[in-house]
Parts: C-alpha cells; sequence; structure tokens
C-alpha cells in the first residue's frame, strides 16, 4: 500500500484527498469523499452506473485511476440539483416516471447532462447514442429517454 | 488489487521510470482495457505509470505529408476531429463506433494499438492507410509499419522500455474509405468481426490503389492482399461481388471461439465487404460522403 494526495475539484469546490495509489476514482468517490450516488454496478465499464463527468466528459469512474483525476474537475450527481431545487434532468425523471429501482438513475442523469450539455436538443437517436454506455437492469429505456427529451425541451 | 501508481508529467520521465525494467511494471492510458484485465485478474502489476499527464502526446496535426496523431488522442477526439473525418473516413467512423460514450472519452488510439487485441476497431483503418508507428524508448526512436507492429493476440514488436510516441498517416486526396462492424450489440461490442476499405479512384470508378483489411478473423487484424490485387485496376461495381467473396472466403482462416463460430465469422466477412463497396459506389453516384451517424445509432 502507499498513500497518495489527489487534489481536484469536487462538484464546484477544491478538495485534497489522501488515497492508496492502487485505487479507483469511484472508490476516492464514495468510500473516501461518502458521496453514495455514483453506484458500482458491473466495475468493469460496461453498465455505466458510475458515470460522473471528469472535466465535462462522461466517464466510468470505475475505470479511472483516482491518481488520474489529479487537478481535474469532478461533477457527480450530488452536484446537479437539491431537493428545493431540481435540475431540469432530475424534475422531468420525476415527472415521466422514469425511475425504477433506481440503481442506473444517477449515471443516466449523468449521460443525459454530458449530451444536453453538448447538445441542447439532440434527436431521439443522438438520445440514445449518447445514454448507449448505460444499462438499465430493470429495462425501462423508453421513459428515460422520453425524460431526456422532456428536460431538453425544458432547458430553452 | 495493490499497486504503485506513478504519474510522469512529460515523455521522458515516463520512459526513464520503464526504463528501470522493474519487474511488473506496467504503462496505463486511459485504463478502459488495463484496468478491465488487472479486476477480472488476467494481469497482476506491481507498478502502473500513468501516462495521461504527457502533454505533448494529445495533439493531432496536419502535416505536409499527412495527420500525425498523439497517442493519447481519445477515440472520442479522432471521431470529432475534422482533419480525420475529411481525409480519412474509416477511422473516425471506427472510432465512433468503440465501446461507448464513456469508454471514448477515456480510451486512446495508442491504447488500442498496444492492447493488441485482434477485434480492435481502429486498427483496419489504420491499416488501410499504410499507417507508421513511432516508438521512442530512452536508446532512441525506430518507426514500424501497423502491419509489423502485431505479432500476435496481445502481442507487439514493442519492448518493454518503449512506448509509442506518434501515429502518422499519410494523405491521398482521391481516397474514398469505410469501415463496417459487426458485434452482438450496438453499444460496447467487441466485433465479431470489422472490416475498412480504402480504394483510390479514378473518374470511371476504376481503381488504381485498393487496401482492405479485417479484424477478428486472424490472431492480428490483416490485410487481404489478394482482395486487394483483384480490386487494382478493376472498375468497381456491382458485378464484382460475387469474385471477391470468393476471394475472401480463401484469404481469412477466422476460428471459433465463445462470441461467433468459424462459419458466421466467413459469412459477416463476405457481407461485410459487399455493403463496403455498394456503399463505395453508392457514395460516388451521390457525390458526397455518407454520413456514418446510422453506424451507432
Amino acid at each position: 500500500m502507499a498513500e497518495t494526495t489527489v487534489s481536484l475539484t469536487v462538484n464546484g469546490r477544491p478538495s485534497a484527498v489522501q488515497i492508496d495509489e492502487s485505487r479507483t476514482l469511484l472508490y476516492l468517490i464514495r468510500e473516501v469523499l461518502g458521496l453514495k450516488g455514483s453506484k458500482e454496478g458491473c466495475g468493469e465499464g460496461v453498465c455505466g452506473a458510475c458515470t460522473v463527468l471528469l472535466d465535462g466528459q462522461a466517464v466510468n469512474a470505475c475505470l479511472v485511476l483516482a491518481v488520474q483525476a489529479e487537478g481535474k474537475d469532478l461533477y457527480t450527481i450530488e452536484g446537479l440539483g437539491a431537493e428545493e431545487n431540481l435540475h431540469p434532468l432530475q424534475k422531468a425523471f420525476i415527472e415521466v416516471g422514469a425511475v425504477q429501482c433506481g440503481y442506473c438513475t444517477p449515471g443516466m442523469i449523468i449521460s443525459a447532462k454530458a449530451l444536453l450539455d453538448k447538445n441542447s436538443n439532440p434527436s431521439e437517436v443522438e438520445i440514445r447514442r449518447g445514454l448507449s454506455g448505460n444499462l438499465c437492469r430493470c429495462t425501462g429505456y423508453q421513459k428515460i429517454i422520453d425524460a431526456v427529451r422532456l428536460a431538453s425541451k425544458d432547458d430553452k | 488489487m495493490s499497486f504503485r501508481a506513478f504519474s510522469p508529467q512529460s515523455e521522458f520521465e515516463a520512459l526513464e521510470l520503464l526504463n528501470q525494467q522493474l519487474e511488473g511494471m506496467l504503462p496505463i492510458a486511459g485504463g478502459t482495457n488495463v484496468l478491465v484485465d488487472i479486476k477480472q485478474r488476467k494481469i497482476t502489476p506491481k507498478a502502473l505509470v500513468d501516462l495521461s499527464r504527457i502533454k505533448e502526446w494529445k495533439k493531432i496535426e496536419l502535416t505536409e505529408e499527412g495527420l500525425e496523431i498523439g497517442p493519447l488522442v481519445t477515440h472520442s477526439e479522432v471521431e470529432a476531429s475534422p482533419l480525420v473525418a475529411k481525409s480519412f473516413t474509416a477511422l473516425a467512423m471506427a472510432a465512433s463506433t468503440v465501446g461507448s460514450p464513456q469508454i471514448r472519452n477515456r480510451g486512446t488510439l495508442g491504447g488500442n494499438l498496444q492492447s493488441a487485441s485482434p477485434a480492435a476497431d481502429c486498427v483496419p483503418p489504420l491499416l488501410v492507410f499504410d499507417t507508421m508507428l513511432t516508438l521512442v524508448s530512452l536508446s532512441g526512436k525506430r518507426e514500424v509499419g501497423v502491419a509489423d507492429f502485431f505479432l500476435g493476440a496481445g502481442k507487439t514488436v514493442l519492448r518493454p522500455n518503449e512506448l509509442i510516441s506518434k501515429i502518422s498517416i499519410k494523405n491521398c486526396s482521391n481516397k474514398i474509405s469505410i469501415f463496417r462492424k459487426t458485434g452482438l450489440r450496438k453499444a460496447l461490442a467487441i466485433s465479431l468481426v470489422n472490416l475498412a476499405v480504402s480504394l483510390e479512384l479514378d473518374e470511371d470508378n476504376r481503381c488504381s490503389k485498393a487496401r482492405v483489411a479485417f479484424g477478428s478473423v486472424a490472431p492480428t487484424p490483416i490485410r487481404v492482399k489478394g482482395v486487394e490485387a483483384f480490386l487494382e485496376g478493376q472498375m468497381i461495381d456491382p458485378d464484382i461481388i460475387k469474385a471477391l467473396s470468393e476471394i475472401v472466403e480463401r484469404e481469412i482462416s477466422p476460428i471459433t471461439d465463445l462470441r461467433a463460430t468459424a462459419t458466421y465469422r466467413r459469412y459477416l466477412a463476405k457481407e461485410l465487404l459487399k455493403e463496403s463497396i455498394l456503399n463505395v459506389i453508392s457514395t460516388r453516384r451521390s457525390s458526397y460522403g455518407r454520413d456514418h451517424s446510422e453506424f451507432n445509432s
């Protein structure tokens, strides 16, 4: 075990943490920072439940070394909106009923945010492609896609 | 799993670390292959050398001879590059089909080469563009053609203290190229077969130079030289497809594995080549390139 310090911005706040060099970014987020919104599903980059934004790009936190996040801007589901001040994507997921068991939801919303940040009015094909790295084990894809489309309209 | 992780800030620092030749030391870039292999205990490195801070390896540059792509350029960056899309369409298409958005944002072109998967999607396009790789170590640089880089599945000519520092593709203005793949699903699919075709055509659709490369039909991605020789000098029209299929049948020897049988791979190889040739013909007719977004939906 070799510990190191990783300095990064977490949802807008500068932060520095001590962590074992062999840990992933997902471990840093969940176990060191205690932010439990990002989930571990497969742990191998297939399911997308751990999707976060790193310098604005959607990545699987399970496939990033914690040390690779040094100096970066990390954005997790906790940064999105508070209960009294929901993000348009969160509002849309509630309104459409796009949540079943909820395990994939944080990753889905982060992937959707990455998409909408680049393309504020995506087509259904573009939404499907934007979410193609996220699995929903309840298979409730259609409502998730509907919610992203609704959020893209609300955003304007 | 426990290992050290070093974060060199430059090419020189990375090479110095690798040159110590410590047992169990491995380079890592995007991590989308290396970390999966570690988690599945296929590899148990004692130390990782994180290359992701080497800034000079993240550029795509236009030169007089063509394009120079840094090994740390991600699949997303290849896909989004107007320079790549303009002259090297097959490479942009291939990059856009790798993994998922999350994987494409991390996985690098250098990593796709160095992992040496027989199914690596960006390799057939690099083969049909006669790409050269610059390999660097503390003792100097050497150039290797992509076709000579692979020794087998997971095996390359890279020495333990050596890294890919540059991917160079030569320009050609009258080239038309395409990439196709078949996987078990549309996202995150390891190709059952993939294919890149690059043709130089005159105004009458006669082919003056042909390059055709398949992935997943041999231990490494391969050029099919019999197909290329047949295409050169030919008029590219639908009549040649039957003969092409017969040559493909002779030139490839895929295996059966858990993803597909050899018979199915042979079928796919012929179908993908047929689709590609028909696509080239229709692209020529419509005079402008086909939008490749449909390959990703």
